[in-house]
C-alpha cells in the first residue's frame, strides 16, 4: 500500500484516466492489443508456415465455408471443398465438390515453439491434407495470406515498437538536456535537431538502405532498418520536450527542489518528467503509425523487409498493378491490418490526450 | 524474292577460313546489335514471329486515313535515329527513317528497302547495293548514292560517335564505302562475314543536302535536338514530325514522298497519323488500351490478359500470343576470378562452388522451372534450357542437355561434387555452409515473384539464398565491371536472330560474358572452343555450317550451365481490332515495324 501511495502522481493520473476512460483510449488499446497478441501467437494462430508455397493453388480465392451440408442440412462445423485453377488467364478455381474437408480446430502439425519457448505441436485450426484452407486466399506464389498477415505483424508492429523504444529516450534525453541547462547545450542540441529535421529523412532512409551490405540475413536487414527509421525520428520529439522542460524550469516546485539540495538527475527525473509523460505518451502513440508505415514504405518499394520474411508492407508490393485491384483483392489484406493498426494507434493518441488533459478538470495533475 | 535468292546464292560460295581479325570484327559486331543483348528491365523486347495470317488482307480491302494511338514509356531522347539508344527514342524515330535494307521481321531475312538489290562478291568481303531510283527524301530532294556515302562518312568519323559505329569499326579500321555511281553504292568489310547484309538495317539513311553542314561544324548532335523544327527533320521513311508537345505527345504525319506503294499501287503509308503518348505508368497503358485511348499494347504482359480478355471479347481489340519471345530469363553465378581493390570480386571460397559444373548443373535441376512458367507468366512462357528460344526459328537447337527440375538428381550431383548434407543444410568438402546472394533489379514483380521461387526450391536442396534487389542501372554498371554480386537473375533479349549478334555474351572476352566478362584468355577449355566455333561460324559462309557449329555452342552452355535459363516468356501483343495488315513478330518493334502497311478499316 505504501508503495502504491509513493506511486508517482502520473500513474495514478494514467489508472484514474483508465477508470474515466474514454472510450477511444479503451478502444485503441483494445485493437493494438489485439493485433500484438495475434503477431505473438502467430505459430499457433497461423495454419501454415510463411514461406510455404502451394504451387498448385496461387492466388486461390479466400476460401468458402460451408455450414449447410449438400442435402441443405446444417452440418455441425464448417467444411471446405479444395479447388481446382480452372483459367490460368482470368484465373478462375472451380470447387471440387466431391469430397468435402472440414474445418478442424487444435489440429497437431509439426512441433513449434509458441513465444520462442514452450513446445507446442498444436495449431488453432487447419484442414486434413490434401486439401489445404486459405481463409483470406493465396498471394501469386500460393502462400497463405492469413498466415503472411499475422508473421508479418511480428516484423511491422515491431519495427515501430522498437524504433519507438529507440527515439523516445533519445528524444527525451536530449530534449532534457536542452531545456534544462540551455545556453551553450541548447545551443548544441537545437542544432542537432534542426539538421535532422532539415534533412529528407525518407530518402536517406531509402539510400541507407540500399546501402547495406547484401549479404546480410532477412531478420538483420529488419533490425537496421528499424535502426534507421528511429534514428530519424527523434528530432521533433526532442523539440517538444525541450520546449516543456524550458518552461518547467522555472516552476516554484523545481526551484524549491533545487533549493532543497536536489541534484538535477533527481529533479529531472521526480520532478520534470512525470510532468511531460503524459504528453510524452500521445506523442508517442502518434509517432508509432509513422514508424510502421516507413518500414511498410520502404518494403512496399522493395528496399525494406527482403523474402521469405513476411512483412506488411512487402505483401502490399505483389499489389502494384491493376489486377490486384480488381482480380486478386484479399492480397490487399495488410492495407486493411494497417488501417485498423493506425486507427488504434489514433484512437489511443486522442484518448490518451482526452485523459491527461491538465484542462480537464476530473483530472489531478498532483501538483 | 529473286534477288535475296541471287543474294543467298552468292554468298554459299565464299570461303570459310577463320581469322584474328574476323574475331574482332565479329567482336565489334556484336557491339552493334549490342543492345540486343540487353538487360530488361521493364521493356520487354522481342522478336519473330508468325502473324495470323493478318497480313494478307493487303490491297484491296485497305483504305488510306485515319490515325494510330501507342503508348510509350518515356519520351524521346532525340529526333535523330542515328543517335537512339534506348527503346522508346529507337521505336519513335524509326518511321521517320529508311535502310538500305530492312529485315523482314516475321521471316527474320533481309529485304530490299532503299537498296532493290545486292552483290556480295565471292570472298565475302564486299558488298555493292544497287540503289532504287526515285526516291525522295520526305521534304522533296532526290536520294541517292552521296546520301549513303554521307551517312557512313558521319559513322565512320570519331568525332559523331553514332552508337551504331561500333559495329562498322574493325580494330580501328573503319568499313570502306565507296561510290560506284550515283546509284550504286559498293561496301568493303575488313574480314567475310555471312550474315553481312543484315547489318545494313542498323544505320538510318541520313539527308546530306540537310545535315552536312551541320556535321561540319561538329554540330550534328544538337541539330536533330528535341527542339528542332520538325521540318528540317528529314527523312526517307513513312512518316515524319509533325508537333511534339515535350514530354506528352509525339505526332508524326504521313511522308508524302513515301516511296513504297502497295501491291494495287496505292502509295503508302495508309495512314495520316502515327501518335505516341507518353505514359510512364504501365498500368495506365494498359487501362488506356482497354478503354480504347490507345489502339496498341505491345508487349502485353501475361497478367495484363485477365484486364483484356473482356474487352478481346467485346470483339474491340485483338490479342495475338507469337509464342517464345527471344526474351529469356537467365540465372548465372558470378564466376570473376579477380580482385578489386585488393580484395577478392567473389569470395574465393563461394568461387569454388560457382565454377564447379556439376554444382551449377545441380541447382539447375534444383529449379522448377515448370512452376515459374505458371505462377509467374501465368502458362504463357516455355520452359527454357538452352541459350536461344524456340522463338529463334533457324537457329534455335532443341537437343541441348536439359538439366529438367529434379531434386533428388541435384543432391546427387552435389554430393558427387564433394558436398554433403548435415541435416537439411548442405554443406561443402570444407564443411562449410552453402549460401549466397541472389541479385536482381529491383521494382521488376515477375522478377521477385522468381527470385523467390527460386529460394525456395534451392532451399529444398540445402542452400541458403539470400535476395537482394538492386537499382537496374546500379545493376546494369555492376554486371559490366564484373562484380559486386554472387548470383544474379536477369533476361538475356536478342537483338537480331543471327548467331553473331550474341558475340558479345558469348566470347570470352565480350562484355557481356557476364558470368566472367572480358577475359582476356578463356578461363576454362570449353570457353576457348566457343570461341574458336563463334569465330569459325562467324567465316563460315554456308548456313548449313553455320548451324553445325552454333548447335555445338549451344549445347556445350547447355552442358556446362554458365547461364542457367529459366523460361522465355511469349510475346503477346494487342491491336485495336479494326487495324489491318498487321503482321506481329518476334523481333523489334513488334508490332508497328510495318506501320506503312498497317491501315484502319
Amino acid at each position: 500500500m505504501g508503495r502504491a501511495v509513493r506511486d508517482t502522481h502520473w500513474l495514478k493520473g494514467l489508472r484514474r484516466a483508465w477508470r474515466a476512460s474514454p472510450r477511444r483510449l479503451r478502444f485503441g488499446v483494445f485493437v493494438l492489443g489485439a493485433f500484438a497478441l495475434a503477431a505473438l501467437a502467430a505459430d499457433f494462430l497461423a495454419p501454415y508456415d510463411p514461406a510455404m508455397q502451394d504451387r498448385e493453388h496461387f492466388h486461390a480465392p479466400p476460401a468458402t465455408l460451408y455450414w449447410m451440408d449438400q442435402k441443405g442440412e446444417w452440418s455441425w462445423r464448417p467444411y471446405i471443398y479444395r479447388s481446382r485453377l480452372e483459367d490460368r488467364i482470368e484465373m478462375i478455381y472451380r470447387e471440387d465438390r466431391t469430397q468435402a474437408f472440414s474445418l478442424k480446430f487444435f489440429v497437431a502439425r509439426e512441433e513449434y515453439r509458441l513465444l520462442g519457448v514452450l513446445p507446442c505441436r498444436v495449431k488453432l485450426f487447419g484442414v486434413d491434407a490434401p486439401a489445404r484452407i486459405f481463409l483470406f486466399g493465396s498471394d501469386g506464389l500460393g502462400r497463405d495470406v492469413l498466415s503472411r498477415l499475422l508473421y508479418g505483424a511480428r516484423v511491422s508492429l515491431s519495427i515501430a515498437a522498437a524504433a519507438l523504444l529507440i527515439s523516445f529516450p533519445l528524444a527525451i534525453g536530449i530534449g532534457s538536456l536542452a531545456g534544462y541547462y540551455g545556453g551553450a547545450v541548447d545551443f548544441v542540441c537545437m542544432r542537432a535537431v534542426e539538421l535532422f529535421l532539415a534533412l529528407p529523412a525518407f530518402y536517406l532512409i531509402i539510400a541507407l538502405s540500399s546501402a547495406l551490405p547484401r549479404d546480410v540475413a532477412p531478420e538483420a536487414r529488419a533490425a537496421s532498418i528499424m535502426a534507421m527509421i528511429a534514428l530519424f525520428g527523434w528530432a521533433s520529439l526532442a523539440r517538444i520536450v525541450r520546449g516543456m522542460v524550458l518552461g518547467l524550469r522555472e516552476r516554484d516546485f523545481v526551484a524549491s527542489a533545487r533549493a532543497a539540495g536536489c541534484t538535477d538527475w533527481r529533479i529531472l527525473r521526480r520532478h520534470v518528467w512525470p510532468q511531460i509523460a503524459g504528453l510524452m505518451l500521445v506523442q508517442a502513440a502518434l509517432a508509432a503509425p509513422g514508424f510502421m508505415l516507413a518500414e511498410v514504405t520502404l518494403s512496399y518499394l522493395g528496399l525494406g523487409v527482403q523474402e521469405p520474411l513476411p512483412s506488411w508492407g512487402g505483401m502490399l508490393a505483389t499489389g502494384q498493378n491493376v489486377l490486384a485491384l480488381t482480380g486478386f483483392w484479399w492480397t490487399l489484406a495488410p492495407g486493411a491490418a494497417i488501417l485498423f493498426v493506425c486507427f488504434g494507434f489514433h484512437m489511443l493518441a486522442d484518448g490518451l490526450r482526452e485523459a491527461l488533459d491538465p484542462r480537464a478538470a476530473s483530472l489531478d495533475w498532483g501538483d | 524474292m529473286e534477288r535475296r535468292k541471287k543474294h543467298r546464292t552468292k554468298g554459299t560460295k565464299g570461303t570459310n577460313g577463320t581469322s584474328g581479325t574476323k574475331g574482332k570484327f565479329l567482336a565489334g559486331l556484336v557491339c552493334f546489335i549490342a543492345p540486343a543483348i540487353v538487360l530488361l528491365a521493364v521493356w520487354p523486347a522481342a522478336l519473330p514471329s508468325i502473324s495470323e495470317g493478318a497480313a494478307n488482307a493487303q490491297g484491296s480491302r485497305a483504305r488510306a486515313g485515319g490515325r494510330l494511338v501507342a503508348s510509350k514509356s518515356a519520351a524521346p531522347q532525340t529526333f535523330n535515329r542515328l543517335f537512339a539508344t534506348d527503346e522508346p527514342t529507337t521505336s519513335m524515330t524509326e518511321p521517320l527513317v529508311g535502310h538500305l535494307v530492312k529485315i523482314n521481321r516475321q521471316t527474320q531475312l533481309p529485304e530490299p528497302e532503299l537498296a532493290e538489290s545486292w552483290r556480295v562478291s565471292p570472298d565475302g568481303r564486299r558488298i555493292t547495293f544497287t540503289l532504287r531510283r526515285g526516291v525522295r527524301f520526305s521534304d522533296g530532294q532526290p536520294f541517292t548514292a552521296d546520301d549513303v556515302v554521307f551517312t557512313f562518312a558521319v559513322i565512320n568519323d570519331p568525332n559523331v560517335a553514332a552508337p551504331s559505329a561500333d559495329i562498322f569499326n574493325i580494330q580501328g579500321q573503319r568499313i570502306q564505302v565507296e561510290k560506284v555511281d550515283a546509284l550504286t553504292v559498293a561496301f568493303t568489310l575488313p574480314v567475310p562475314y555471312a550474315g553481312g547484309v543484315r547489318l545494313f538495317d542498323g544505320p538510318p539513311i541520313l539527308p546530306r543536302h540537310i545535315l552536312e553542314p551541320a556535321w561540319r561544324a561538329g554540330r550534328l548532335r544538337q541539330e536533330w535536338g528535341l527542339g528542332a523544327a520538325p521540318e528540317r527533320v528529314v527523312g526517307l521513311g513513312p512518316f515524319k514530325i509533325k508537333s511534339y508537345v515535350p514530354g506528352q505527345r509525339l505526332v508524326l504525319g504521313r511522308n508524302e514522298h513515301y516511296w513504297k506503294r502497295s501491291a494495287t499501287g496505292t502509295r503508302l503509308p495508309y495512314l495520316d497519323e502515327l501518335v505516341f503518348v507518353i505514359d510512364r505508368d504501365r498500368n495506365t497503358q494498359l487501362l488506356k488500351f482497354q478503354r480504347g485511348e490507345t489502339d496498341v499494347l505491345s508487349p502485353v504482359n501475361a497478367d495484363d490478359l485477365a484486364v483484356l480478355r473482356p474487352v478481346e471479347r467485346q470483339g474491340r481489340i485483338r490479342i495475338f500470343d507469337l509464342g517464345p519471345s527471344m526474351i529469356r530469363e537467365v540465372f548465372w553465378f558470378n564466376q570473376h576470378p579477380g580482385q578489386r581493390g585488393g580484395r577478392p570480386i567473389v569470395d574465393p571460397v563461394k568461387l569454388a562452388w560457382f565454377r564447379e559444373t556439376k554444382f551449377r548443373q545441380a541447382v539447375s535441376s534444383a529449379i522448377d522451372r515448370a512452376a515459374i512458367v505458371n505462377l509467374v507468366f501465368a502458362g504463357r512462357a516455355a520452359e527454357q534450357y538452352g541459350f536461344l528460344s524456340a522463338g529463334d526459328r533457324v537457329w534455335h537447337n532443341p537437343n541441348v542437355p536439359k538439366f529438367a527440375y529434379d531434386p533428388a538428381r541435384a543432391r546427387q550431383l552435389l554430393e558427387q561434387a564433394g558436398f554433403r548434407y548435415q541435416g537439411a543444410q548442405l554443406l561443402d568438402a570444407q564443411g562449410r555452409e552453402v549460401a549466397f546472394t541472389l541479385t536482381t533489379n529491383a521494382g521488376n514483380a515477375l522478377r521477385a515473384k522468381m527470385s523467390a521461387l527460386i529460394q525456395a526450391d534451392l532451399a529444398k536442396v540445402g542452400m541458403k539464398v539470400t535476395l537482394q534487389a538492386v537499382e537496374a542501372q546500379a545493376l546494369l554498371s555492376r554486371l559490366g565491371e564484373g562484380g559486386d554480386y554472387e548470383a544474379c537473375l536477369l533476361a538475356i533479349v536478342s537483338g537480331d536472330a543471327d548467331p553473331t549478334s550474341h558475340q558479345n555474351a558469348l566470347l570470352s572476352r565480350g562484355s557481356g560474358h557476364w558470368w566472367h566478362p572480358a577475359q582476356r584468355q578463356p578461363a576454362t577449355p570449353w570457353e576457348a572452343r566457343i570461341d574458336q566455333l563463334m569465330q569459325r561460324q562467324m567465316g563460315a559462309l554456308n548456313t548449313a555450317a553455320r548451324k553445325r557449329l552454333f548447335n555445338e555452342v549451344q549445347s556445350i552452355l547447355g552442358e556446362q550451365q554458365p547461364f542457367i535459363f529459366l523460361a522465355a516468356r511469349n510475346l503477346i501483343v494487342g491491336a485495336a481490332s479494326d487495324l489491318g495488315n498487321l503482321r506481329p513478330a518476334l523481333l523489334p518493334d513488334f508490332l508497328l515495324w510495318n506501320c506503312d502497311e498497317i491501315y484502319r478499316r
